[in-house]
C-alpha cells in the first residue's frame, strides 16, 4: 500500500515539469533514482561524502515509510524543504547549488539536507566536507524522535569502545522490533587497522549477530557478566549490515576470521528507535 | 634593496607575459553537428574503433550509436539505470551494462547478440579484448566457458575497472583504498594499498597508477610493492585518462589537469580550467579535451602545448568527452542532454610526444 503511494507520488512528480530548487538535479535523474530507492531501499548511497549517519536513517525511513521518504524528497527538490513528522529540514543556499559529484543526485538532495539543516555552526557544501558530515549521536537520536519513532535510546560513546554486553543487547533489541543504527569504525568493514579515527561510520543491523555460527541471544542469559567471559572474546562474529549502499554487508566480508574481540575495539555503541 | 626592486619587476613582467598568453583569444571549435536529447542526460561519450560511429550513453534508458558521416542515430534501449557501455576494445561492437546486473553484448551490426545476468548488483563494467571476459562489479565472467571465475572482488564501490593486456584486470575499491589486479589464467592477485580512499586508477604499460581523495597519486610498477613515484596535491583527483599506446597519462583535479609521461617520469603539460572538470579524455595522437561544468571544452595538444581550440555551452556541464584520433574530430556530451560534434580549425597538430 505505501509502495503504491509512493509510486503514485513518483509519476505525478515525474510529470509535473520545471527546475527544482535543487537547480543542477534533472528531474528525470531525481524520478529514476527515487524509483530504484523505493523498490530497494538500500541503493541510498551517502557516495564518496561523509554522509553515513543520514544515510541510515533515511534508509530506515524508506524501508518503513516509503511514502514518507518520496514525499521528503518531492518537497526538498520542488520547494528547497521538507518535513519528516516533526523534523523540519531546510538546507542552506550553498546545499541547493552544489555541483552534484560523488554522489547521486538524489542522496545529495536527501542526505546532505538532512546534514545541512542540523549543523548549527558548520555548513554542508560539498562532499569534501568530512568534519560538517559526521553525524553525532545525538544528532541520529534527534532525528528519530523528531520523525515520530518512540523508545529511541542512545547508547553510545565516541571515545571508548563498547562491551559484548552492549552488543547483545543491540541484537536483542533488533529482535524485538527496533531498529538498530550501529556507530562502528569503518576501517573493520575495509579490513583496515583500527587507525587513529576510531568511531566514524554508521551501519543499520540488518541479520542476527552470530558468534561461532549461534544466534548471539545465548549469551544474553550471563547478562553483564558476558563482558568478563574471557573464552567468547576469541570467537568468530558474524552479522550483516546495511552500509555502502548495500542492505546485507557482511562485517567480516573484509576480515573473514574476524572475531567477537577484534569487532569489539571497533564498536561504539548503538541507537535504537522502533516505530510507533 | 636594489636586488628587491629587480625581483618585484622581474616576477611582474612574468605575470604580465603569463597573463597575455592567458588572455590570447583561443580558436573556436567549429561544430559539425549538434543535436538535443530531450529528457536525457549523457555520462559518457565514446568514439568506435574505426571512427564511424559514436556511443553516447545516457545516465537511463537507452544508449545511441550516431553514425558520425550521416548523423542517423539508433537507440539500444535498456531497462532501468545504466552502469556503463562502450566499445569492446578493439571492434566496434558494444556492451552495455545495467545498475540490475544486466550485461549485454550487441554486434557491430546493432544486433543483440549476447546476454547475461550476474549475481548481484554493480556500477562498474569492462569487456575483455574478443569479448572472451566479462569484469560487472566484482565479478569476471568467461564467455566462452559460460561460468563466472573465482571469488568476486570485494570492492563495493570501484573507483576503476579495467582490463589490461590479455590476461589482467584491475579494480579499485574507494573503501577499501586498494586496488587489486587479477591475473585471469591462475586467479591469483596482486593487491596494492593507498593511505586514503581511492577515486581514480588504471594500469598502463608496466605501472599501477592509483589517486586518492586527499589529493595523491602513487605510482607502482606491477612486480613491485612500493611506489616508485608519488605525486601530491591538494585536491581530490576526480579523474583518470590514459594514452591507448604509450606510457602517458593525465589527472584532473577540481579545475585543473596535469600531463605526466612514465618513461622517463615526466611532467608534461599543466592546463587550468575556469570551471570543475567533469570529463576528461586522452587520444592516442597526443591531443587531451577536457569538459566543465560550465560549459567549456578545451581541446591541447600535448607534443607542442598549445591549446588547439575551445567551445562553449552555455551552462551544459560536459560530462562525456572522446576524440577520434584519425580526424582529431570532438565529440561531447552534457548533462542536460546535448550531443555535439566539434571539429578543431587547424591544419594538423598532434602527435605523440
Amino acid at each position: 500500500m505505501a509502495n503504491s503511494i509512493a509510486y503514485q507520488m513518483i509519476n505525478e512528480f515525474a510529470a509535473r515539469k520545471g527546475v527544482g530548487a535543487f537547480s543542477r538535479c534533472e528531474r528525470k535523474q531525481v524520478v529514476d533514482q527515487l524509483r530504484v530507492r523505493v523498490t530497494e531501499p538500500s541503493q541510498i548511497y551517502q557516495g564518496k561524502s561523509s554522509l553515513c549517519g543520514p544515510a541510515s536513517f533515511l534508509y530506515v525511513i524508506a524501508s518503513d515509510k516509503p511514502h514518507v521518504y518520496v514525499k521528503y524528497i518531492i518537497d526538498l527538490y520542488e520547494q528547497g524543504e521538507a518535513a519528516i513528522g516533526n523534523l523540519r529540514v531546510k538546507p542552506g543556499a550553498d546545499c541547493k547549488n552544489y555541483k552534484v559529484e560523488y554522489i547521486e543526485e538524489i542522496d545529495w538532495i536527501g542526505l546532505a539536507s538532512l546534514r545541512d539543516s542540523t549543523n548549527s555552526v558548520f555548513d554542508y557544501q560539498t562532499v569534501d566536507d568530512q568534519f560538517a558530515g559526521i553525524t553525532l549521536p545525538d544528532h541520529l537520536q534527534e532525528w528519530f524522535i523528531q520523525s515520530g519513532y518512540t523508545q529511541v535510546y542512545n547508547r553510545t560513546n565516541l571515545i571508548f569502545d563498547k562491551n559484548l554486553y552492549t552488543l547483545l543487547q543491540a541484537h536483542q533489541k533488533r529482535q524485538s522490533g527496533y531498529v538498530i543504527c550501529l556507530l562502528i569504525g569503518a576501517n573493520l568493514l575495509s579490513g583496515y587497522p583500527k587507525g587513529n579515527v576510531p568511531a566514524d561510520h554508521w551501519v543499520v543491523l540488518n541479520s542476527d549477530i552470530q558468534i561461532d555460527g549461534c544466534p548471539a541471544i545465548s549469551w544474553l542469559p550471563l547478562g553483564a557478566k558476558v563482558d568478563d567471559d574471557e573464552t567468547v572474546y576469541d570467537k568468530k562474529i558474524d552479522f550483516k549490515v546495511y552500509t555502502w549502499g548495500q542492505a546485507d554487508y557482511p562485517v567480516n566480508k573484509n576480515r573473514k576470521d574476524a572475531t567477537v574481540g577484534e569487532f569489539l575495539d571497533y564498536f561504539y555503541g548503538y541507537v535504537s528507535a522502533r516505530l510507533s | 634593496m636594489k636586488r628587491l626592486v629587480v625581483l618585484i619587476l622581474l616576477s611582474f613582467m612574468v605575470a604580465c607575459t603569463l597573463r597575455s598568453a592567458s588572455d590570447a583569444k583561443p580558436k573556436l571549435l567549429d561544430v559539425v553537428f549538434s543535436k538535443a536529447f530531450p529528457s536525457t542526460s549523457f555520462v559518457k561519450v565514446e568514439f568506435s574503433r574505426d571512427g564511424k560511429s559514436i556511443l553516447a550513453t545516457p545516465y537511463s534508458d537507452a544508449v545511441y550509436v550516431v553514425d558520425s558521416e550521416d548523423f542517423s542515430v539508433t537507440s539500444l534501449e535498456i531497462e532501468g539505470i545504466l552502469a556503463q557501455a562502450g566499445f569492446i576494445p578493439n571492434s566496434n561492437e558494444i556492451f552495455v551494462a545495467d545498475r540490475d546486473s544486466f550485461v549485454q553484448l550487441w554486434d557491430s551490426n546493432l544486433k543483440k547478440r549476447f546476454s547475461y545476468r550476474f549475481p548481484e548488483r554493480g556500477k562498474r563494467a569492462s569487456v575483455s579484448q574478443d569479448s572472451k571476459y566479462i569484469a560487472y562489479g566484482g565479478y569476471l565472467y568467461d564467455t566462452s566457458a559460460n561460468k563466472l571465475l573465482g571469488e568476486p572482488i570485494a570492492h563495493v564501490d570501484q573507483s576503476a575497472l579495467q582490463f589490461h593486456g590479455n590476461d589482467h584486470v584491475l579494480s579499485a575499491g574507494y573503501w577499501e583504498q586498494s586496488v587489486i589486479m587479477r591475473n585471469l589464467t591462475d586467479d591469483t592477485r596482486t593487491v596494492w594499498r593507498t593511505d586514503d580512499r581511492i577515486t581514480a586508477a588504471a594500469a598502463i604499460d608496466n605501472f599501477i597508477v592509483a589517486c586518492t581523495h586527499d589529493g595523491d597519486c602513487y605510482v607502482w610498477t606491477i612486480s613491485g610493492d612500493k611506489p616508485v613515484h608519488t605525486i601530491t596535491g591538494w585536491d581530490s583527483v576526480r579523474f583518470i585518462a590514459t594514452h591507448p599506446r604509450e606510457p602517458i597519462f593525465a589527472i584532473s583535479r577540481e579545475d585543473s589537469v596535469t600531463v605526466y609521461s612514465l618513461r622517463p617520469f615526466k611532467r608534461l603539460l599543466d592546463i587550468e580550467a575556469s570551471d570543475l572538470i567533469r570529463s576528461l579524455s586522452l587520444s592516442e595522437n597526443g591531443i587531451i579535451a577536457l569538459g566543465e561544468d560550465n560549459g567549456t571544452i578545451q581541446m591541447w595538444d600535448i607534443n607542442k602545448k598549445a591549446l588547439i581550440g575551445t567551445y562553449s555551452v552555455e551552462n551544459e556541464p560536459i560530462y562525456g568527452l572522446a576524440i577520434d584520433p584519425k580526424t582529431s574530430k570532438l565529440v561531447a556530451g552534457t548533462y542536460k542532454g546535448k550531443l555535439l560534434l566539434l571539429k578543431a580549425n587547424v591544419e594538423s597538430h598532434g602527435g605523440t610526444p
